[in-house]
């Protein structure tokens, strides 16, 4: 595939300076943010985890897993250096259950 | 005419009502203004929408194509060039393409649901937003956390407003979970052409009020 042709010859003055503006802003951040130092989380942000064996609907967990790797693969388009991790289907049970959390709390 | 404007309605998260949002304040803002939504989601949901020929604003779908954020920015100042308001609904994630619309926003429309997850987001969401301030040497973008999704059954939808306040940024009224959203969608239309005076519809209209006096419109 290739690369989208530049407009910015065809903006008006003011949009193409707007436009200029904005890649160099983005620039400025992703660099500050190259060079943040990544800080391991601490104990006390970590959530206890525990491993579980869930008897689950064959169709359910095909699911699950086919949304993990949609994820996966929709994070590595979205990284620059196309880094997606690895398909989680646990991050993604996790995900749905915090969302339902107060339902499960008053469940019966 | 006041000048040209842009909108972006950002989350890190998925699952906050990001494009129900971007869509209806659009619609809702479409009255008076010439007003076009931009589909930066691959997932498609708000072009999607659009389909069926029903909502008084094109979506238009430009989403970051093999990395070249100058090409996407290029791309929405074009747009926004030739209209009064550029709503953009962002992909929910920490992308290239939400630092973009960072940079370009003149107000972050930010939904948050009532749960802790989001609420880290959202902090890492406003992170950004000062990153995008501080690098634009401006006041800009300002920022509108709406509370989304809100079931006032739950404790932690009725608290959601006062948690939302410790942010110290703007907080709209919000926007409740309602079928009828899922409805419009499905229909193809804006809320307040699908129920309009319903309580979705009074939800969207008082979020989008407080978008235009934002905006000084």
């Amino acid at each position: 595939m290739t690369k989208r042709a530049s407009l910015r010859s065809n903006l008006p003055a003011a949009a193409a300076q707007e436009a200029a503006e904005a890649v160099a802003a983005v620039a400025a951040i992703s660099k500050s943010q190259d060079n943040a130092p990544v800080a391991a989380p601490s104990s006390s942000d970590r959530r206890p985890m525990t491993n579980s064996t869930v008897h689950l609907p064959v169709d359910l967990l095909d699911a699950l897993r086919l949304a993990a790797q949609r994820r996966a693969s929709r994070r590595a388009r979205a990284d620059d250096n196309g880094r997606g991790g690895r398909p989680s289907v646990s991050e993604i049970v996790v995900e749905m259950l915090d969302r339902h959390r107060d339902e499960l709390d008053q469940m019966d | 005419m006041a000048r040209s404007q842009l909108i972006a309605v950002s989350n890190l998260k998925g699952g906050t009502a990001k494009t129900t949002l971007a869509v209806n304040i659009a619609s809702a803002l479409a009255g008076d203004a010439a007003v076009v939504v931009v589909d930066a989601d691959e997932q498609g949901t708000a072009a999607a929408w659009a389909t069926a020929g029903h909502l008084p604003v094109k979506v238009v779908p430009i989403v970051l194509h093999e990395g070249d954020v100058t090409g996407w920015i290029e791309a929405v100042v074009a747009l926004k060039a030739a209209h009064d308001l550029v709503v953009v609904d962002c992909p929910p994630n920490l992308g290239a393409v939400a630092l973009a619309a960072l940079t370009l926003a003149d107000l972050v429309v930010v939904p948050v649901t009532a749960s802790g997850m989001d609420l880290k987001a959202t902090a890492r969401a406003l992170e950004l937003v000062q990153q995008a301030r501080q690098a634009r040497r401006s006041d800009k973008p300002v920022v509108l956390l709406v509370p989304s999704k809100v079931d006032r059954r739950t404790a932690s939808g009725r608290e959601v407003e006062a948690v939302l306040s410790d942010f110290r940024e703007p907080v709209a009224p919000a926007v409740a979970q309602r079928a009828a959203h899922v409805d419009a969608f499905s229909a193809g239309q804006w809320i307040g052409d699908y129920a309009p005076r319903s309580a979705a519809h009074v939800d969207v209209e008082a979020v989008a009020a407080l978008v235009k006096r934002m905006l000084n419109r």
